[in-house]
């Protein structure tokens, strides 16, 4: 026997050997052919100790991590090699039979940007795993990898260049994100905000490094326990409705939340029609604040009350020369 | 009928006292046997099972005929026993569900599986059927040695691992060797194609 017949071991024995396998060695036996990605998902245990990460930027990166083992995927195209490569073969890619090379941990593709969309599913199906972090786009290009939709992630970044309206609408309708949103896109012309649409959203941390593009609407589409928003063109009546939609019931994870606002906040203006309990600024409180990760300290400040389910929340008190609407819910 | 005297490798016996001095005999299904100490049958949880059941005493392993393993042939068997014998006394591994799992192969046991990939998958069959955790560990780091640095077209070549053309092809061979009448009827109906019926009946 010049080889050896792995897919005819007994059960037990082929569940051994694949736990003894390194990470690129289940992977690469995947590609042999659809049957075999089938035994390899078969063979897989359900993957809660593995951590995939997808780099959906031109670095087209996909990783895989264990205990003491990262695996990295690189994902290139023909197109992009000096000289054809020598060892051409067909593999099997999440189904599909394909022309590949492999050139150290790269694996050379016809096309870069659907080779990475079906190596991920592909490693997603063969781990069973599903990715904990994503980084889509560049931010030297508008590149917007939609694709992304289909997969239940954990953390989210997107990140472009004046990237598609569409492809943004696209993504904020249908992404599936449980932990944390992460945008740093932006927009170098200073004409109309670019209308951008958002289904409802709900996770545990929605941060974003330029918010000038989010509307209220945007805002009262999400429902987040911690959310940071800097560079926004949030006015006083628009965090005045944030806090009334609050009151209603809305955003009922909300924890804390800080709005970098266009111009000075005026608590008048933000307070409006909600009652509220101002305190007196001798009146320190401590509190663990998940946004900064540290203990922190508010004085004074305008406590209001959800009559609803009776949480109390306060809207710090950051000055007349603030930008900056600070609320934080406290704990019942 | 040969006789197989083991064990093969000596052992210290001083450094095993609880030992006892008490041999099973088992018969390959090629008729081959093999004497097998007690402590050295503890490795694999099948015989164990098997041999406590029967409860034999030292008179019953020399007069009963010898205990019939039905599925492995001599040149396996011998194989799996020098091995218990060499590790008898040795802790059975627990699976601490540990990925990727971490296996040495000490050099007695790289020794015993120089052989070639048809004595290798025989001797891990065994290995399973008789559940011997440490036995089934290092035969199968050994197929999983045969990985290492692989591609998937050499990978192809060392698992045999059909692409998905050979595996359509053997599917199709399959199906026509099954049922020759249903050949014939794609073949009569290929002809028809081609002499422009556009009906089959």
């Amino acid at each position: 026997m010049s080889g050896f017949p792995i897919y005819s071991l007994p059960v037990v024995a082929l569940r051994e050997l694949f736990e003894q396998l390194s990470l690129p060695e289940i992977f690469n036996t995947s590609l042999c052919s659809k049957r075999s990605q089938k035994n390899v998902e078969l063979l897989m245990r359900r993957g809660n100790s593995l951590e995939v990460q997808l780099d959906a930027t031109d670095d087209s990166m996909i990783s895989v991590g264990r205990k003491n083992e990262v695996f990295h995927l690189k994902v290139a195209e023909f197109s992009e090699l000096t000289e054809k490569p020598e060892a051409l073969s067909r593999v099997n890619i999440n189904g599909t039979s394909v022309p590949m090379a492999m050139i150290g941990e790269t694996l050379v593709l016809a096309d870069k940007k659907s080779g990475l969309k079906n190596v991920t599913k592909h490693v997603l199906k063969v781990f069973r795993c599903q990715i904990q972090k994503a980084v889509i786009g560049d931010s030297c290009s508008s590149f917007m990898p939609t694709w992304v939709t289909d997969l239940p992630i954990e953390c989210l970044r997107v990140d472009a260049k004046n990237p598609s309206v569409n492809d943004l609408s696209y993504l904020f309708t249908k992404v599936k994100v449980s932990e944390k949103l992460t945008c740093s896109f932006e927009y170098s012309s200073q004409g109309p905000r670019p209308a951008i649409k958002m289904g409802k959203i709900s996770l545990k941390r929605f941060d974003n490094d330029s918010s000038s593009w989010m509307t209220a609407e945007h805002l009262l589409n999400l429902n987040f326990e911690i959310g940071l928003l800097s560079e926004s063109s949030f006015r006083n009546r628009d965090m005045n409705r944030f806090l009334k939609h609050w009151m209603a019931g809305g955003c009922d994870r909300l924890q804390e939340v800080c709005i970098e606002m266009e111009g000075f906040i005026k608590y008048s203006e933000v307070l409006r029609d909600i009652d509220h309990e101002l305190i007196s600024r001798d009146e320190i409180k401590e509190y663990y604040s998940k946004l900064y990760e540290d203990t922190m300290e508010i004085r004074g400040g305008f406590q209001v009350c959800r009559r609803s389910d009776g949480k109390v929340a306060r809207l710090l008190d950051n000055g007349t020369q603030s930008e900056f609407f600070s609320f934080v819910v406290f704990e019942l | 009928m040969s006789v197989e005297n083991a064990p093969v490798v000596d052992v210290d016996e001083a450094a095993i006292p609880v030992e006892k001095k008490m041999y099973y005999r088992f018969e390959s299904n090629d008729k081959k046997e093999f004497r097998v100490s007690e402590l050295a049958i503890q490795q694999s949880e099948t015989l164990n099972r098997l041999v406590e059941a029967m409860g034999y005493t030292s008179e019953d392993v020399e007069n009963k005929p010898a205990i019939a393993i039905e599925n492995i042939d001599g040149k396996t068997l011998k194989l799996v026993f020098q091995w218990c014998e060499h590790h008898k006394g040795e802790a059975i591994p627990v699976d601490d569900g540990s990925v990727p799992k971490i296996v040495e192969i000490p050099e007695f046991d790289a020794k015993l599986m120089d052989i070639d990939n048809g004595l290798l998958f025989k001797l891990i069959w065994a290995a399973d059927y008789l559940n011997i955790v440490q036995l089934l560990n290092v035969s199968c780091k050994k197929v999983a040695n045969m990985a290492q640095g692989k591609t998937p077209a050499q990978l192809r070549r060392v698992y045999l691992l059909p692409s998905d053309e050979e595996d359509e092809a053997a599917k199709r061979a399959a199906q026509e060797a099954q049922d020759p009448r249903a050949r014939e009827v794609e073949e009569e109906f290929e002809e028809r194609k081609r002499q422009g019926g556009n009906s089959f009946f």
